[in-house]
């Protein structure tokens, strides 16, 4: 009997002490993904053992990104890793680890909150940008086991200073001027566009533009505007190269005649469909 | 005497079952080996480490399986085989040596417990093993904190209950080898079939229960309502109900493998 148990006590020294205390990479990877809060208020995150603060951007919002590892769960400080993700507030990583984005409300790392504060007072959204979504291939080994090589890494592309000052000029144009968009071919493509500041940081709320190609001639059009609906503006006729060769570039982005539903019916008023607005909300003058 | 018996039963247990448990062992200690050339990327490594670890669920149920298993065979070739003979002739009553049987196959039903928990915490050695136990810590916390001094008295019932269900179901299968020895052919074939015999009477019972559940389905909607508004007094209720209802069975077979024993011993 003494001999058995001392072989038992044996065995489980040698089991613990065989194997030495070594990390799991899954659990590496959680850990990297969970962030804390300072305290009660929730005025401030730790990530990363940088200090985030919270920022009120206003009328405005930071742009997202759409990456596998820009997410994270912010927790308080005594929830363990292993919960992070059910005790947490999901969160996400913008502009580059510059800000977090959680439960609506923005924080902004410590060195950088004057420099955002300015950029939020003096915006000015007289730039532009798309996204060039791109979809993985399926194959199921690699989506199994690796799933980072198959996620949708989307990218935001500004669009040049040219190229938006040809499309601010076009919303310009006097209502008399502007097209009919019934009266375009129906092999009609558009790409959606986001009214944001020339570093590409901040975005409009619920303002988007649609650039409207037609056989060759370019179009804009601007969601919640003036314009009555139907109405489309042309790009000037100096602007159209400048334009074209833009979309030679990113013709796949441009998807085929989305904007018909928006034009269903003459009555003055519009259907949004992205849950922005009213769903019958009508488009006032100016 | 009754210590002697244990003493005696144990040691024929500890014979049989820590082999089992070592195996075990052996395994979640490869495992954990096999743990340190981790490589996400490498396919290899994922059929390796897969496989280990289903090895390792197999050695648990085995372990489980053979502990009771062990608990059955002890106790037909201690009570009702030429080992009988013996065992009947000493100063003890019927209920003493069930007691007896009883109290090993308990304690080493905890045993193989027990080793499935080091065999956990070897497999789960370094910081995946604290962050478990943090884990669980902080959710014990949050159910005190949620509950209050109440936590206590849930986790005893729950003690008790599994207690009480893992007794039962000793002694159930002490019942139905008690039973099949009544017979001086095929005993062990009866044995099986007076087991089937009770699970089908419980399914019958639990059938029957559902369908007047289903036919007075107001009533079950007014104590589901009432569990929801009071849902720690439900708990409470369906825990010592639960152990009642174990106890009153484990009870019932007791007697009867008693009284068997007594009145109707039947050796080889």
């Amino acid at each position: 009997m003494k001999k058995h148990l001392k072989l038992i006590a044996l065995f489980v020294v040698i089991a613990i002490s065989a194997v030495s205390l070594c990390s799991c990479k899954a659990l590496d990877e959680a850990k990297e993904k969970q962030a804390f809060y300072t305290d009660d208020t929730k005025n401030e995150i730790v990530w990363k053992g940088e200090t985030y603060q919270q920022i009120d951007p206003g009328k405005y919002y930071f742009i997202s990104s759409y990456g596998f590892d820009d997410t994270l769960f912010v927790t308080e400080k005594d929830v363990p890793v292993l919960l992070s993700s059910y005790e947490g507030d999901y969160g996400t990583v913008l502009n580059d680890g510059t800000v977090i984005s959680v439960n609506g409300k923005d924080y902004v790392i410590g060195d950088k909150y004057d420099e955002l504060k300015k950029t939020i007072e003096n915006a000015k959204l007289d730039h532009f940008y798309f996204t060039d979504y791109r979809y993985p291939d399926y194959e199921y080994d690699e989506y199994y086991y690796d799933r980072k090589d198959t996620y949708m890494e989307d990218e935001n592309i500004l669009l040049d200073d040219d190229i938006s000052d040809a499309i601010n000029r076009a919303l310009k144009t006097d209502e008399k001027d502007r097209a009919e968009y019934d009266n375009l071919n129906k092999n009609v493509k558009s790409l959606m566009l986001y009214r944001c500041d020339k570093d590409m940081v901040l975005q409009d709320t619920n303002k988007t533009v649609y650039l409207v190609r037609s056989d060759d001639d370019f179009y804009v059009w601007e969601s919640y505007s003036s314009y009555s609906n139907g109405n489309i503006c042309p790009i000037a006729k100096d602007d159209a190269k400048l334009i074209k060769e833009f979309y030679e570039m990113y013709t796949d982005c441009f998807e085929d005649d989305n904007l018909s539903y928006y034009f269903n019916d003459n009555s003055g008023s519009s259907n949004y469909g992205y849950g922005y607005g009213d769903s019958s909300t009508s488009i006032e003058g100016v | 005497m009754v210590k002697k018996l244990i003493k005696y039963d144990f040691l024929s247990f500890f014979r049989l079952l820590l082999p089992v448990q070592l195996i075990l062992i052996g395994f979640a200690v490869i495992n954990r080996i096999i743990q340190l050339f981790e490589n996400t990327d490498s396919s290899a490594y994922q059929t390796i480490f897969v496989s280990s670890c289903v090895l390792y669920g197999i050695a648990i149920a085995t372990a489980l399986v053979m502990t009771v298993i062990v608990s059955i065979i002890r106790f037909y070739q201690g009570m009702y085989t030429k080992e009988g003979y013996l065992n009947h002739t000493l100063p003890v009553t019927p209920t003493q040596h069930i007691v007896a049987k009883l109290l090993t196959s308990l304690l080493f039903y905890l045993g193989t417990l027990f080793a499935v928990f080091i065999s956990f915490i070897v497999i789960t050695l370094g910081e995946v093993n604290i962050e478990i136990f943090k884990a669980g810590a902080y959710l014990l916390k949050q159910w005190i904190i949620e509950s209050g001094a109440v936590v206590a008295v849930y986790i005893l019932e729950f003690i008790l209950l599994a207690v009480a269900v893992r007794v039962t179901t000793f002694l159930m299968y002490y019942f139905c080898i008690s039973v099949g020895q009544l017979v001086s052919k095929k005993r062990i074939l009866l044995a099986f079939g007076v087991y089937f015999g009770l699970y089908t009477l419980s399914q019958i019972v639990s059938t029957v229960f559902i369908i007047i559940g289903t036919v007075n389905y107001r009533w079950i909607e007014d104590v589901l309502m009432w569990m929801s508004d009071h849902p720690q007094a439900a708990a409470h209720i369906y825990l010592l109900g639960a152990l009642v209802i174990e106890l009153i069975l484990g009870f019932v077979y007791f007697f009867f493998s008693k009284k068997i024993m007594s009145k109707k011993l039947n050796l080889v």
